[in-house]
């Protein structure tokens, strides 16, 4: 968004609060005007226009607009502030009528991180707002309030995301935080960032007419586009790359703009220095951002499930990272059907690992919390011009047809002349940030509204924890055995293998309670048929369970003396409670 | 000012006399507090002490500040006191303080030049156990944790069963003992061997109870967290006293962070759990990264840098050569140490000259000690292992009677029905030595640290000249030198992308030829240097031209030169 468009837009809402007669011609379709499509609320207490990008204030205007109208559903916390002061806010959503919050496997999801990746923000906003306004009309939403709980961060890169907005930038500027970075180490920070020559907002490409050029106009877009020459041709341009000028004198075009630095690099996992990983940053979590993004997860344990949301390209990521690094094969196995079902919820998606598929990410995001949390995360890079006519990798050719038959031309800045301090003259032109990465109005709702029952189908797989019939046997001598099945319904395990082996969270719990029963051996069920079951040597009344496993159970038993009614519960940090009361008599 | 320094070397020696009350032994964090103070106060233009930062337990981390703030470097880090057990470091780096504050001629000569930072109580929580009775070995930070990860915290802690004021070694004769015992006296145990058909009499455990009956000894002690392995390189994900996540303690970050802030700290000196010097990376085991090519593709190693390799390699063999040890020692635990640790990390991760020592250790002692007769020899125990902690032990008893405890029998509540004793080797016993040996200790490792200090890089313009040429054009003229040991950016240092080159800046004039800042390649250490030439042309009217040699950590220079004086 252009300054004068945002002012033109602020000036047009203080007009609207005012009453003038401009906000009495607008029209407000009454209820019983709407029929309802199916996938949104005919009558929503949040109105959100879902053809439009929103800035850091707008996006967190929404989730207090959604927290006032949902009172018992959603409550907005302060996760922390950017390096620019902005608010990084968090919705939580669930059912706060049922059940303590702390004790329901909570799903948490992100966007935004990258700052030019800006319909993530709309995406995560679009879940909050889908399962808040849709809790009464879908069975299955309410279920899920119910039983799990939603931590919704649109935005933990607010200050990329704003500068993104609010200055000239192409699709794949402002992808960091706006800490002065000094990338060309020459001592001096952020002093060679582009410069928008043509004054058009955007930040395109430069060219230059030469006889002895490596570019030629292409036949079909010949104002438009550009296609490299064989060696057996000479073109009449060369590429001189992005908008600017060498602002410090060092022989080099916008090599150090603002910030300069990545913070999907610069989480725990696998972390490592500049050296390695270009735009680590200082050390982990170095960065005010994601410092207090780790706070605010390691103070919810009950977390289970994670999605983190990207542009573009149409990718379900899963880890590892790097190549070499372990996911655990029962993890994996997970990973991949959840991810090969997303391919089906989200067409032109691939379900793709990171090292293997895409590329080496050291210190990501979605790697430290399977690595070093043992939760299972997603990262969704959102939006591909496969969408653009439905036809699968369009080239240059199909994407300026749909700039000039679907925008007509809207997205697109012709080239025009100007005179540069180093180059002599040159021409500027080409397509608009808004273009290449993000969804334009008309296609965004399907993007959202598909990735958003994405990550509810992983919330559906949190395990959702029972505990069967408790049989109660009498030994004799006042001995009783107690067994009960621990069941989980969802396809996630109590415990990620990689939580299990590391030992990241303690082990579920069994306990019995009971006024007059003493436990006096407990362990796990091993071989039902046989009776074979793995006793636990130490501190009876409370069995350890490394896990239930997804879509499973585990057997539990009891040696108990006495009578009377007990207590059979079962704990798991991320799997939530489970209570089940008996009788020995 | 010969009144000036006379006053000055006064006001320091009393400074240093007044703290070292109780330099016989190790001085807590009040002492230190008090000796920093105290020498800051007594050079103020010169010394400044402030916080570091805080830790976890809002203890001050200090940091000493001697000679003045140079920001184009030679400057130096010692840290210390990282692993709550090692106080020795941290009364080496206090020491180290005192020397530089002592208003000698040496100290003021090598400030003149140099500039030192000293963090000497890195863990100021850890350091604080040292003084608790019983004591014990405490290598991390304070406060109870779940480090077996069963749900509850601190629930298994070591005990001091016999009363002797010190957490020692249990033995217990047991059917499922798998030691015997060995050498003089059945003093100390090894493995049975049953290819020799030896058979376990001994279970061995450290002092206490199984509290949560889970038939493992004191597996919460030394549970909080690592502080001296908090740093990012080769973390150690998941062990015993691991942070959850690396540099998440306060003071670690903050000593990152200041590191960054301040490039000008080429090397950066640990006393500690980690050793590059007592033993020397082995030159095989290098790594020699591309360090032209872009950063896409790289893959991480913490193997030293081949091409660095030779230098540490030098200072190590001088640092040994000071203690008057004939050759590398082996200093047990140094490779879990690194890993996660401040010198690896500074090396590997931020590419300066980083060495660590644990400045003493028993095996340390044992090479210096004289050479045994042979009949002396036949005397000792079979086992290696044995003959040396017996000879240790020998040596030690008569030098710290603490340090050595011998086995007496106790009732252990887990094993009523079973004989056991307490006893053995102090906690700290083979890694902080007796006071006794601090003062030689403390003058060779000061030493070392200032000659360490000394071989900082030292960038300079060597000559600058301007040639006319016609039309009112020059030709510039330019030689640059390193004269320091080091060079001016090690290659670990551009393959980290985080050292600056030198650079050469020109004001005054437009270089017709090329950039205006011009970053210099690496210049090797002992007289490494570049020439070049530049044609320029002076601003109107100009008719001088400056020059700037601008390092990160080497220096910077300046020349101004006229064009009346142009050839």
């Amino acid at each position: 968004m252009t300054n004068s468009l945002r002012c033109t837009l602020a000036a047009a809402a203080i007009l609207a609060a005012a009453h003038s007669p401009a906000a009495e011609t607008a029209y407000r379709v009454p209820p019983e005007n709407v029929f309802p499509a199916l996938g949104a609320p005919s009558h929503p207490k949040v109105e959100i226009a879902w053809n439009r990008y929103y800035d850091v204030d707008g996006l967190n205007g929404f989730l207090r607009a959604l927290a006032a109208a949902h009172p018992d559903f959603a409550r907005v916390v302060k996760v922390g502030e950017s390096h620019q002061g902005r608010e990084i806010l968090a919705l939580e959503v669930t059912n706060y009528k049922v059940g303590d919050p702390a004790t329901k496997p909570a799903m948490y999801i992100d966007g935004n991180i990258h700052g030019n990746e800006v319909q993530a923000g709309e995406v995560v906003l679009h879940t909050a707002w889908y399962l808040l306004e849709m809790r009464e009309n879908v069975e299955r939403v309410g279920q899920l309030l119910d039983n799990s709980v939603f931590y919704l961060l649109p935005s933990i890169n607010p200050d990329g995301r704003d500068y993104w907005f609010d200055n000239p930038n192409n699709p794949h500027t402002s992808r960091g935080g706006q800490i002065p970075t000094d990338n060309d180490l020459d001592g001096l920070v952020d002093e060679d960032g582009p410069e928008d020559l043509d004054g058009d907002g955007q930040i395109t490409q430069m060219r230059r007419r030469t006889p002895f050029g490596t570019h030629k106009p292409d036949p079909q877009f010949p104002d438009r586009l550009m296609v490299r020459v064989g060696p057996d041709e000479r073109g009449e341009f060369e590429v001189l790359g992005t908008e600017g000028i060498d602002n410090d004198g060092d022989g080099e075009v916008n090599e150090d703009g603002p910030g300069g630095y990545d913070p999907n690099r610069n989480w725990a996992w696998d972390w490592q220095p500049e050296g390695v990983q270009g735009g680590a940053h200082r050390y982990p979590f170095s960065l005010p951002e994601t410092r207090a993004v780790r706070d605010y997860v390691l103070a919810r344990p009950n977390i289970a499930a994670a999605q983190s949301y990207h542009n573009a390209g149409g990718m379900i990521l899963s880890g590892p990272g790097r190549e070499g690094a372990v996911v655990h094969d029962g993890d994996a196995s997970l990973y991949k059907l959840i991810g090969e079902r997303g391919e089906q919820m989200l067409p032109a998606y691939d379900y793709l690992i990171t090292w293997k598929d895409l590329y080496t990410v050291w210190g990501g995001e979605l790697e430290w919390f399977y690595g070093g949390l043992g939760i299972l995360c997603y990262t969704n890079e959102l939006w591909s011009n496969d969408n653009l006519h439905r036809t699968p990798d369009p080239d240059a050719n199909a994407r300026m047809r749909f700039v000039r038959d679907v925008l007509l031309d809207q997205g697109f800045t012709a080239w025009t002349t100007h005179t540069h301090p180093q180059y002599g003259e040159v021409e500027v032109g080409g397509t608009h940030a808004t273009f290449g990465r993000v969804p334009p109005s008309f296609l965004l709702e399907e993007e959202m509204h598909r990735n958003t029952v994405f990550t509810l189908f992983h919330a559906e797989q949190m395990p959702r924890l029972s505990i069967g019939e408790v049989a109660v046997e009498r030994l004799g001598r006042g001995l009783s055995r107690v067994r009960a099945d621990i069941v989980n319904d969802g396809l996630t395990p109590t415990r990620l293998q990689q939580d299990v082996e590391n030992k990241i969270t303690p082990a579920n719990s069994a306990t019995i309670t009971g006024r007059g029963l003493k436990v006096l051996a407990s362990g796990i069920v091993t071989d039902r048929d046989h009776g074979r079951v793995d006793f636990q040597h130490d501190r009876p009344e409370r069995l350890r369970v490394d896990a239930v496993p997804g879509n499973g159970r585990v057997t539990v038993e009891f040696i108990v003396s006495g009578d009377g009614k007990g207590t059979l519960r079962f704990e798991a940090m991320k799997g939530g409670l489970a209570e089940k009361e008996f009788e020995v008599e | 000012m010969l009144k000036r320094r006379a006053w000055r070397a006064l006001a320091a020696a009393l400074a240093v006399m007044t703290g070292t009350a109780g330099a016989e032994g190790y001085r807590t964090a009040a002492d230190t507090e008090q000796v920093l103070r105290r020498a800051a106060a007594a050079n103020l233009d010169t010394f400044e002490f402030s916080e570091l930062a805080r830790d976890a337990a809002d203890n001050p981390v200090w940091l000493f500040r001697a000679g003045p703030e140079r920001p184009g470097g030679p400057a130096m880090l010692v840290a210390a006191g990282l692993d709550g057990r090692h106080i020795v470091g941290s009364e080496i780096a206090l020491r180290f303080i005192e020397r530089l504050a002592d208003g000698s001629e040496e100290s003021e000569k090598l400030l003149s030049e140099h500039t030192i930072y000293v963090v000497t109580n890195m863990n100021p929580a850890g350091l604080a156990t040292w003084f608790d009775s019983p004591t014990r070995a405490h290598s991390g930070s304070t406060g109870a944790s779940d480090s077996d990860h069963d749900g509850e915290s601190g629930e298994d802690l070591a005990e001091d069963l016999d009363g002797d004021g010190a957490i020692r070694m249990i033995r217990v004769k047991h059917p499922r003992g798998t030691h015997i015992a060995d050498g003089k006296d059945g003093a100390f145990a090894r493995p049975a061997d049953a290819m020799k058909g030896e058979r376990g009499e001994w279970l061995i455990l450290s002092e206490g109870r199984d509290n949560d009956g889970d038939e493992r000894w004191n597996e919460e002690e030394d549970g909080a967290v690592s502080v001296a392995r908090n740093f990012p390189t080769d973390f150690p994900w998941f062990e015993k006293g691991s942070a959850s996540n690396p540099a998440d303690q306060p003071q670690v970050h903050a000593l990152i962070d200041f590191l960054y802030d301040n490039p000008q700290i080429g090397t950066v000196v640990v006393l500690g759990t980690e050793d590059n010097l007592l033993t020397a990376p082995d030159p095989e085991k290098t790594t020699d990264p591309d360090v032209k090519g872009g950063r896409w593709g790289r893959k991480p190693s913490s193997l030293p840098n081949k091409n660095d390799l030779p230098l540490l390699r030098k200072v190590a063999e001088e640092y040994r050569k000071s203690l008057g040890l004939k050759g590398e020692v082996s200093t047990p635990g140094a490779s879990d140490a690194a890993q996660g640790g401040l010198a690896r990390f500074a090396s590997v991760a931020l590419g300066r000259f980083a060495v660590a020592t644990p400045v003493w250790t028993s095996n340390m002692q044992l090479a210096l000690l004289p050479e045994l007769s042979d009949e002396e020899k036949k005397a000792l125990p079979e086992n290696g292992e044995i003959a040396k902690l017996q000879r240790f032990r020998d040596w030690l008893v008569e030098r710290d009677p603490q340090g050595w405890a011998a086995w007496k029998p106790i009732k252990h509540p887990d094993f009523p029905d079973h004989d056991a004793e307490a006893g053995g080797f102090a906690p700290h016993a083979r890694i902080v030595p007796p006071p006794a040996l601090l003062d030689d200790l403390a003058t060779t490792h000061t030493l070392f640290l200032m000659e360490t200090a000394r071989r900082a890089p030292k960038v300079a313009i060597e000559s600058a000249e301007l040639k006319r040429l016609e039309r009112g054009l020059f030709e510039l003229r330019l030689a640059v030198r390193n004269d320091g040991f080091l060079p001016d950016v090690l290659h670990q240092g551009v393959y980290s992308s985080l050292v600056r080159p030198t650079r050469i800046e020109i004001e005054g004039a437009d270089v017709l030829d090329g950039p205006e800042r011009i970053k210099l390649e690496p210049l090797a250490g002992n007289g490494g240097r570049t020439e070049m030439r530049r044609v320029v042309h002076l601003n109107d009217g100009g008719k001088t031209l400056t020059v700037r040699l601008v390092s990160d950590m080497a220096g910077r220079d300046e020349r101004v030169l006229r064009t009346d004086d142009a050839e």
